[in-house]
This record gives C-alpha cells, structure tokens and sequence, in this order.
C-alpha cells in the first residue's frame, strides 16, 4: 500500500517537474532577446546633486515602456555605471560595455561625451547625452544633445534680454556678466555668448570663474557690479546659484541687477534651498515642461512618479524621462527601419535620431524633436520661467534658439 | 640576514647589492615576465583596459611612494602633476608634431620641473604642513591650463592626444598599449627599486626618519627634499603622458582633487616605505573600484530601482572605509603582510 502511494507520488513529482520545464521552455521560447541602452552615469561626483532624480526618471520610463511590453516584445535593460565624474571610470565603463556589444550609449556629463566623442565614433557606437556642451557636436559626430547645447541657450536668453530692453525703452544696449565654474559646462556659453551679443547688440562683458562647489562669491559678483551689468548669467549647477542668490542678496542687489541661469541649476529646486523672497525675478531656461505646467503629460507623470517611487514631480525627473523618451523614439525608428538585428550604432544614428522629426513622445514633456543633417541637437527652442510671489511661472512660450557654431564649423551649416 | 632565504649567504658585494639573489628568484621574475607579456592574450578588452590604467597609476604611484613613503614629503597635489606631464605630452604631441616617443620623457621632465618650482617653496614645510602648498599645486595647475595657456591647451574644451607610434608601429590597440605601459612599468618600477636603495634613496629615508638627525649627518636637506619632489613627479609625468595617449583627449577634468587624496589614501592601504606598497596600492585602488562598478548597478536593482539614491556612495563609502581599516589594522599596509609572507615562506620549515 505504502509502495503505491510512494509511487504515485513519484508520478505526480515527474509530471510536475515536466510541466514545469515545458512551461520554463515555451516562455523562454516566446520571450525576445531584451535590448540594452548602456547608460554612464555620474551620481557621486558634481553632478551628484542633479543625476539621481534624473536618473530616477530614465529608469521609471524603462519601467514604463516594458510594463507596456516593450518594444515589439523585446524587454528594455539599462546596464549602467557609475562615474564619480572620474574618466578613470568612465573610460572603464566604456571599454566594459562595448565588450558586451554596446551600440547605444547614453551619457550624463559634458565632460564624458567630450572624452568619448572621438573613440565613439571610430567604434560606431551612437550616444545621447543630457550634458550639451558645443565640443560633443562639432564637428558632427556619433553624440546627440538632448535639447539645444548650452551656447544656444544662452543665446536665445540674450535675444529675449534685448527684446525686454527695447520693450521698456532703456537706453543703450544692456550688459551681461557670467558666473560659471571653470569647466565644460562652466564656460559653455561665454565665448558663443560674447560672439553673438555683438551680433545683435548686447554687451555680454565675459565670465567670472567660481569653484563648481563655492563657499562664497563675493567677489566675483562685486567685480561683475563694477562693470556695470544689467543682468548675471549663472552657467553652474545648484551649487553655485545658491551660494550665488545668498551673497547676491547680502550685497542688497536684488531688484538692481537682474539674475538669469541655465537649466541646471534647477529653478524649482531653488526654491527649496533659497528663501523665495530672495529668488523673486529669477530667471531660468530650459527645454523641457516644468511641473508647474498645467499639461496633460505633466499630470501623467506626477501620477506615475507617486506610482513608483511615493514622491511628487519634480524637474530633474521630467527631463530624465523626456531624456529617456527621446532615446526611445530614436530606438523605434531604427528598430522599424531595420529590425532587431540591425539596431547597430550607425541605424541608431542614421535610421533612428536622423530620422526624428517634430517627435512630442507619448508624454510630451519638451520641445519637439527634429534633428536636421549634420544638427546634432534634439530640439532648437528653449522656455523661459520666472519666480514670482515664490512660485516658478512660465514667463515665454516656446522661444526658437540661435544656432552658435563655431565659426570654423560653417562648412556643416552654412553662414 | 632577516628575510634571507635559509641557507643563502653573500660574500660578494654584487651579492649584497642584487635585487634578484637566487635562482629562486630569477625563476620567479622570468615567470612574472612570462605571465605579464602573455596575459593580454587571454584577456578581453575591458580587462585589458583595466590593465592599462593599472600600469599607468601604478607608475605615477610609484612616484608617490618616492614623495611620501620614502620621504614623507606628503602632497596633495599628486594628480595636478600627473595632469602636467600628460599636458607637457599632449602640446609637444598635438601642437609641434613631435613623435610621442620624444614627448614621453619630456613628459617627465616638464612634471619634475614644476615639481621643483612648488617644492622650493614648499620643502620649507614639514608633515601636514605641506598639504597646504602642494594642493595649491592642484590649483595652479588648471589655471595654467586654462587661463595662462589657453591658446594652446584649448581651455576646458581640451585637447587630442595622437597615437603612440614607433616606426610606423601604431599602439593604436589595447592589446599593442598593454606591451607598452607594462615594458614602462616594470623598467620604472625596477628603477624605482634601485632609487631607494642608493645613497640619494638612503638619504630619502634619513630625512624621512629624522631631519634633524640627517642633517647633523651631513645630509643637504633642501637638496634632497626638491631631489624627491623631482623625481616623484617625474613619475607622475609619465605616468601622466601614458594615460593621456591611451585616452587620446584630455581636458583638466581628468584630473580631479579627489585622486589626489586617493593616491595618499592608497598609498597607505598599499604600504608607505616600499616600491611594493606602491604596487598593491595601484591594483587595489583599480580593482577594488571595479569591484564597485560591478556591484553597485546590481544592488541597484535588488533595490528595486532607488535611481541609484542608496547605492550611488558605495565607491566613496567603500574607499573611505576600506582606507580607515587599513589604518587601525594594518596600518603598514598590504605590502607589510607580503612581507611576512616571504619570511615566513623563506624561514620554512623552522618558523624562528
């Protein structure tokens, strides 16, 4: 009696492990290999204070696309690395992931694309980067920016600066001094900056240089005081413009001299570091929607943040999931162009962010994508926003950017 | 006749004076060569890669070691001269045409040339004291990059560095740049060896021991402390100049303050006081920052996606706790237990 048990027992346990492995083997079957977007990341570095919600948004867009499926069943990794904005560790990251066969690689550092530019392209691996420093893309390479670079930017900031002083009938031609940190992005906009204010009539009186993590600026505002500006141009991270906003208010400045920045010191997020009584009138642009923007795909995203990580929107996010949506889109087209197989470091480049034009993205969260020829940037507007009464506003609608190559580099874009 | 091999006896000087002083020991070099120039066929590119930066951190160690271990002149500043060599490269290279080759020791010589200008002002401090100076060093460094020269190193937007060639050979593979780093590597590394055991070595280690006493020994204090700050950077230049050829860009931004505190750092994890120490500091920094890169992308993901919040200090968390372990437990460093191993190895069977 007990034999029979034992035996049928023993059939049950084999039909189960059968089945088991049938199951096992159907779905290994079915499920398509997944496809790898490499990313290179600086989270303990000077970018530590920016990529970590960033990075939070690029990896809730994976998240996203695959809890949808994927792209055409194939499942989405992003193996990554973390840099200390050490190339030591970036060159190894590098080396790493093209030996796993890497032919897409995003990039979350100026001075990383920079470094990579050159190899990437004797490699044929393409490369997004959210860092947007003029190097990267000129002469054109395997390096896409995410939005317009730096220069333009700030190009586009001074084209509005002139605007607004016309508007209000002020004599003379208005005066801008930059305070920046003496790296990539530090300088980005100071020498296209000064070219281009010639060009239109603003005097733009050249840089002050600050640590990337000051402790006091002082000097370098009372030295851009005594050259008589209208306005300070901040090309630094968070570090810098708060430290900047505190001296900047202490010398009793406020109201007389007018503070614009960059996108990454992260407008909103001053708010939180800053009295807002001390940031009223600052200025800020960026090529993404803030989260202050009533937009449907801003709602969306606030409800998916709180789904997935328990926190409410905030800007670093937003432009780490438009970052990763943009390198979606590219990846779609070239996997329509030429299939899985073909998602090689040229059809990414070629067959998908060549091919993009006016691409919004499910979430619509930035300035349309078109990448012309030759034109390595996403997008060519910016937004412009205001604090006012403590709270960040949209002060322009979409504001179309200068395009300020180097001057050597006319014979890709003409004059 | 402390870690002599049991029975070895020197009656010749040449004896005394060989690095290499049995067969055992030739045996074991030839097998090291052996091993080191064939590896690179075994291995794949990134560890290769790995190989590489080993070879040329370990070279700029070494100058470290020279600086701060032998001579306790302690600086922070070590990554700044790194930099200058491979900038002295890069201009020679980029702007002059000149062969990599002839750039390489200029490389050197350009780092050690700057090392004796900070050092003759800062040779007149001692211990802690001269962290102050040779950071400056750091600073000044990427003010001359990017301020005084501009015009040639291109600022911030940096510079490209050519491929070595040597007679039409191009190093232009990680498996051809491989050969060259380790070749540089073990011929500094030997000369190195050699350095600390001549009387300028010995000197080092008298000024190191007790200034004063070396002094009223007839030691040139001044003379030997610039000496050690130019031959330290000298290494640091090569070092520097290999790196910056293997990348083939540079800007100032590989160079950050933080090497600097970790070629210390490491220096005292690999062992102060002996080319060895300079050895297991480059690997174990290399390595043990692989290991991070590895583990942390996983942890990440047992975390269920924390955008890298909990793991993204892990490289600063395990350097810093891995520097503080070394301190209370073994502050002689790994190259202290190596040395344990050998004598005990060579006092076998009896372990008296």
């Amino acid at each position: 009696m007990k034999g029979k048990i034992l035996r049928n027992l023993m059939k049950f346990f084999l039909a189960g492990i059968l089945l088991m492995a049938l199951i096992v083997y159907s779905s290994s079957a079915e499920a398509k290999p997944p496809i790898r977007h490499y990313y290179i990341i600086d989270l303990t570095g000077p970018y530590g204070i920016l990529v970590p919600e960033i990075f939070e948004g690029t990896q809730d867009y994976y998240r996203y696309v695959n809890e949808k499926g994927g792209l055409d069943g194939h499942q989405f990794e992003i193996p990554w690395g973390e840099t200390g904005n050490m190339m030591s560790r970036t060159w190894s990251h590098y080396k790493r992931f093209k030996q796993s066969g890497a032919q897409f690689l995003a990039l979350f550092s100026s001075p990383d694309g920079e470094a990579l530019k050159k190899t990437m392209e004797k490699d044929g691996i393409a490369s997004y980067n959210i860092g947007q420093s003029d190097p990267q893309i000129y002469p054109p390479g395997n390096i896409f920016l995410d939005g317009c670079s730096y220069a333009d930017g700030f190009g586009a900031f001074l084209k509005w600066a002139k605007e607004d002083w016309e508007k209000k009938g002020k004599a003379g031609i208005p005066k801008v001094g930059i305070i920046g940190p003496d790296a990539a992005y530090g300088r980005a906009a100071t020498e296209p900056g000064i070219r281009f204010g010639k060009q239109i009539g603003v005097d733009v009186v050249g840089q002050e240089f600050a640590p990337v993590v000051p402790i006091d600026l002082t000097a370098q505002i009372l030295r851009l005081r005594d050259k008589g500006v209208d306005w300070i141009w901040l090309q630094g991270l968070s570090q810098i413009s708060t430290v900047f906003i505190k001296n900047f208010n202490a010398l009793g400045l406020k109201g007389k001299i007018g503070i614009a920045a960059f996108w990454w010191t992260m407008g909103t997020e001053m708010l939180r570091r800053v009295s807002p009584e001390m940031l009223e009138g600052y200025i800020f642009n960026t090529y993404t929607y803030m989260e202050v923007d009533d937009r449907p795909g801003i709602k969306k995203l606030n409800e998916l943040r709180m789904k997935y990580r328990g926190k409410k929107l905030v800007e670093g996010y937003i432009r780490g999931f438009h970052f990763a949506e943009v390198v979606m889109g590219a990846t779609r087209l070239a996997y329509k162009a030429k299939g899985y197989k073909g998602l090689t470091g040229d059809n990414y480049i070629k067959y998908g962010f060549e091919r993009m034009k006016n691409y919004r993205g499910e979430f619509d969260l930035g300035a349309p994508v078109t990448i012309k020829p030759n034109d390595r940037r996403a997008s060519n507007a910016i937004r412009l926003y205001q604090v006012k009464g403590g709270k960040v506003l949209g002060l322009s609608d979409w504001i179309e950017v200068p395009h300020l190559y180097p001057p050597e580099m006319t014979k890709y874009f003409g004059k | 006749m402390k870690g002599r091999p049991c029975g070895v006896f020197d009656v010749r000087y040449s004896q005394d004076r060989a690095i290499l002083r049995t067969k055992t020991h030739w045996a074991l070099f030839i097998l090291f060569l052996i091993f080191l120039f064939t590896i690179p066929i075994f291995l794949k590119g990134h560890l290769l890669s790995l190989g590489i930066i080993i070879g040329t951190t370990m070279i700029a160690m070494f100058g470290a070691q020279v600086m701060v271990g032998y001579t306790m002149q302690i600086t922070l500043g070590h990554a700044g001269f790194v930099g200058f060599g491979a900038y002295v490269s890069a201009l020679l290279t980029h702007h002059l045409g000149w062969n990599f080759f002839f750039a390489l020791p200029m490389a050197g010589l350009g780092a050690a040339l700057y090392g004796l200008i900070i050092g003759t002002s800062t040779v007149r401090c001692k211990g802690l004291y001269m962290v102050i100076p040779t950071i400056s060093a750091h600073f000044i460094f990427f003010y001359l990059v990017n301020e005084v020269f501009k015009k040639w190193t291109f600022g911030s937007e940096g510079i490209q560095c050519a491929t070595p060639v040597l007679f039409g050979f191009a190093f232009n593979t990680d498996f051809r740049y491989f050969y060259l780093v380790a070749i540089l590597t073990v011929i500094m590394g030997l000369a190195a060896k050699n350095l600390v055991r001549t009387k300028t070595g010995r000197a080092f280690v008298a000024i190191r021991d007790n200034d004063i006493a070396a002094e009223v020994m007839g030691i040139d204090i001044y003379r030997y402390k610039l000496l050690a700050f130019a031959i330290g950077n000298f290494y640091a230049g090569i070092g520097g100049a290999l790196w910056a050829h293997y990348v083939t860009y540079i800007n100032t931004e590989f160079f950050p303050i933080l090497d600097t505190v970790y070629y210390v750092a490491f220096l005292i994890v690999g062992g102060l006081g002996s080319i060895m120490g300079a050895v297991f500091a480059a690997i174990f920094w290399r390595v043990l920052g692989e290991g991070v890169n590895y583990v942390a992308p996983i942890l990440d993901n047992i975390m269920a996606g924390t955008g890298g919040n909990i793991v993204s200090s892990m490289g600063l968390i395990t350097f810093a706790v891995v520097t503080m372990l070394f301190l209370i437990f073994e502050p002689r460093g790994i190259a202290h237990r190596w040395e344990l191993f050998k004598q005990s190895y060579r006092l076998h069977p009896f372990n008296y």
